[in-house]
């Protein structure tokens, strides 16, 4: 976990540093609620991480993302309580985005989609599998400033199983900062 | 390269990453049943027949099973024996409607390895009890299958001084 962090933040700097003139680069973190989808053994839970954006066009920006959830305790089925704690989630992914443009002032609509590896785990059940994922969704992202977005997104992720999948709802709200705009 | 195109792209983007995963991966969901169990209890030896396929749930979507996600048991149990009790269970393929078994078979598969009960009323929570229960793959093969045989037994109980008042089976499972 800590490698593939150092990773991710060593590919940002290297990148914003060499080519900051030609691409706009910024990183970013982002929290909100994590709702999963018709899992009776899971409740609504969290979900925060980081995400960088790489704008080779203005209006096209890959965006490599970490995030870490953790659903809830489920409520009671059947009227009986399970007393176990909700699954953790992470992720590694690479989205790609139309929209928010980096650097531009104001409201702009984002669509985005993109696949990960995710990891389901479950302490008290021993559940535990990782395999490759999807995801995809909408936003919405406010220029305040030219090196600063705010962000308003909803996701679907679908974490793939054995067979079947895992779902979840994730709405986040985040900040993302651009390395080089405005100087 | 105009929007249209870039969405279109990402459209099939999706579009493939879904054919990929299978639409298995779009309609499946996790269910939980929560099965009573009710032993016919003779001098340390208990039998049930475990049977979820009424189960409603497990009816919908029985043909499109994809995996045991957890099994765990919960009992509430009164001992008046005078020191503790070791508790066994064993889980075997579904025998069917016929005399109630007075040992049990080769076949059966040990789920509890010499739980310790000590008097008094005591309460096994489902949590506690996936951290002990053993053969767990035997046991999701036959949870799978919707019916098994469930048999325990217990040391030093006459028949009325060491009762499981009352037990569930609790079944996680994830179907499309």
């Amino acid at each position: 976990m800590k490698k593939a962090l150092i990773a991710f933040g060593l590919t940002l700097i290297v990148i914003s540093g060499a080519r900051a003139q030609e691409i706009k680069i910024g990183a970013g973190a982002f929290g909100g609620v994590n709702i999963p989808i018709v899992q009776q053994d899971q409740d609504m839970g969290t979900a925060f991480g980081i995400r960088g954006r790489i704008a080779f066009k203005p209006i096209i920006v890959i965006e490599p993302n970490i995030t870490f959830g953790k659903w809830g305790e489920p409520g009671d089925v059947d009227g009986y309580e399970l007393g176990i704690d909700g699954s953790k989630i992470t992720s590694f992914g690479v989205d790609v985005a139309v929209g928010g443009a980096p650097g531009v002032p104001g409201l702009k609509p984002i669509i985005f989609a993109g696949i990960g590896i995710y990891s389901i785990k479950n302490d008290d059940t021993d559940f535990d599998e990782s395999k490759l994922g999807f995801d995809g969704g909408l936003g919405l992202m406010i220029g305040a400033m030219s090196y600063l977005d705010i962000d308003i997104r909803g996701t679907l992720m679908i974490a793939t199983q054995e067979e079947g999948s895992k779902k979840a709802a994730i709405i986040t709200g985040g900040l993302t900062y651009y390395f080089g705009a405005g100087q | 390269m105009s929007t249209a195109k870039i969405l279109l792209v990402l459209a099939s983007v999706m579009l493939i990453a879904i054919a990929f995963s299978g639409c298995k991966s779009i309609i499946s969901g996790t269910f939980v049943i929560v099965e009573n169990i009710e032993f016919t209890a003779g001098s340390g030896f208990y039998f049930y027949q475990v049977d979820i396929t009424d189960e409603e749930d497990w009816d919908e979507h029985k043909d499109d099973i994809d995996f045991i996600d957890a099994v765990g048991v919960e009992f509430y149990i009164t001992s008046t024996e005078a020191t503790d009790v070791t508790f066994n269970a064993y889980v075997d393929d579904y025998s069917g409607i016929g005399p109630l078994p007075a040992s049990i078979p080769s076949t059966a598969t040990l789920i509890i390895d010499g739980l310790t009960v000590p008097p008094g009323e005591i309460v096994i929570t489902y949590k506690e009890s996936l951290s002990f229960l053993t053969g767990i793959d035997r046991l999701k093969e036959l949870v799978k299958l919707g019916r098994f045989d469930y048999y325990g037994t217990s040391t030093g109980n006459d028949g009325n001084t060491f009762v499981i008042d009352s037990g569930k089976v609790i079944i996680t499972f994830s179907a499309s």
